[in-house]
């Protein structure tokens, strides 16, 4: 054999692979969006999709004043709401029905589950003067014939200090 | 159109890594060693449950790790590690102290609730940690060659391409390709994301909120066209892997693309842009815009 022979084509799935555009990348792409959220991989599903309501957990005092979350409780909101839903994701999926189908009660279980987790890493130096309780709330923003608004908060859980 | 050494025979779709110089990617390691150790959580004392395991927390319990916090030792070791990794020394032992770091960390915490602040890092160690550990020369493995290292820069961008182009994907797929259409829904999203942050830091609410969220609903093909463009960007993002031109300017769009988010719906991703920055923009700028040294007389 001489330098000059060309090396010999690659066969089967060799082949396709070398064809393959971006070949690492489409790979990993496939990966990550068939194994989803498995922690490091992701497939990365913020606002893929939505429809015209979305809520926000926050915690406030016994008066509904708002606390500060990253402050006193080292974790934010829109954590404190992804763990809310999964709760409610797990009360309801024995019965097949979607989050947004659960009941006030089931809500307020799940938020009781988060307020107890929130409560027990909270740093009371954090919080505002004159506190005696915590309560959970969610607040649900809607569009609706063309306006933006939003509802009550609902109260999802409440503790006392 | 390839501008990389060993892909000059090898069209636009198939490329590899880039020949990047010693110092670039000396500069690149000591950068990237940075943002690893400030990405890493190292608060772990809240995490003390894994109520919602994710990736190996379903097989293994991280919650010691919120009982007993890293220490001083613990982070010397990781940063003793991260050093020799930005000198290129035996990267594939000296970066493990790292990875394994913000793996089991990043694991407890997204067992908690998913937040998606640390993936991109976290996948970008790991994918280098693979490179560093099976070199294909033994030789490689103490004092990695210029190939390897960049290799190790190939398989980083891979993972930074592949996880904008699977989050536009997921868009469309989740929306059942309607994400377009279903923009001006978008308006109640800013309106909670910028909610919850007040409820985070107790900061009000920028002022122009209403007026812009009301104007996504009003002008809809106006707000389809800015968040279109974005999801363009997250679907394009193949196009870093191309050259070093590419790298460049796919870098500025993505982290043009986390400004806006962070303006408009204060969402920071601050990782991210460090990221696009050092692996893709300040590595590429001279080749992008065509710098050339003055001609001698």
């Amino acid at each position: 054999m001489t330098d000059a022979t060309p090396a010999p084509a690659p066969a089967g799935l060799r082949f396709w692979w070398l064809k393959l555009p971006f070949r690492h990348m489409t790979v990993l792409v496939v990966f990550l969006f068939v194994v989803k959220e498995q922690f490091p991989f992701s497939n990365f599903p913020m606002y893929s999709n939505f429809d015209a309501e979305a809520d926000v957990l926050y915690i406030a005092d016994q008066s509904g004043r708002p606390i500060g979350m990253d402050a006193a409780f080292r974790t934010g909101s829109s954590t404190a709401k992804k763990a809310w839903k999964k709760e409610v994701a797990r009360i309801v999926n024995p019965t097949k029905r979607d989050t947004r189908q659960a009941t006030p009660e089931e809500r307020k279980a799940a938020g009781a589950v988060v307020l107890g987790d929130w409560f027990a890493n909270m740093h009371r130096d954090y919080l505002p003067p004159g506190t005696t309780a915590v309560r959970l709330y969610r607040r649900t923003f809607e569009l609706k014939e063309g306006k933006l608004g939003d509802s009550t908060p609902e109260l999802l859980a409440q503790k006392p200090l | 159109m390839s501008a990389t050494a060993s892909t000059a025979k090898t069209p636009w779709w198939q490329p590899g890594p880039i020949d990047f110089s010693k110092s670039e990617l000396l500069l690149m390691r000591l950068f990237f060693a940075v943002m690893v150790f400030f990405n890493v959580k190292w608060e772990t004392a809240p995490y003390t449950t894994q109520r919602n395991p994710t990736g190996l927390a379903h097989f293994i319990d991280f919650t010691w790790l919120a009982h007993h916090p890293p220490g001083l030792v613990w982070k010397g070791i990781v940063a003793a590690g991260l050093f020799c990794y930005m000198l290129g020394i035996a990267p594939g032992a000296t970066l493990a102290p790292a990875a394994l770091t913000a793996l089991m960390i990043g694991t407890l915490v997204t067992s908690k609730a998913m937040q998606h602040s640390w993936h991109l890092v976290t996948l970008i160690v790991l994918a280098q940690f693979i490179v560093y550990a099976w070199p294909k020369r033994r030789a490689d493995w103490l004092r990695p060659s210029l190939a390897v290292h960049r290799l190790a820069i190939y398989a980083t961008t891979v993972v930074f391409a592949a996880a904008y182009v699977v989050c536009g994907v997921v868009k469309l797929v989740n929306s059942d390709f309607r994400w377009i259409q279903k923009v001006p829904y978008l308006s109640v999203q800013l309106l909670k994301s910028n909610w919850a942050s007040y409820y985070d830091t107790l900061q009000p609410v920028a002022p122009w909120l209403d007026r812009a969220t009301q104007a996504i609903v009003d002008y809809p093909n106006i707000a389809r066209l800015f968040f279109g463009a974005g999801l363009l960007i997250e679907l394009l993002g193949f196009v870093i892997l191309i050259n070093r031109a590419w790298a460049f300017w796919g870098g500025l769009a993505i982290i043009a693309l986390h400004l806006s988010i962070s303006k408009v719906m204060d969402l920071h991703f601050e990782y991210h842009m460090a990221a696009a920055l050092v692996f893709l923009v300040l590595p590429n700028v001279r080749h992008a815009l065509r710098f050339r040294a003055p001609a001698s007389v």
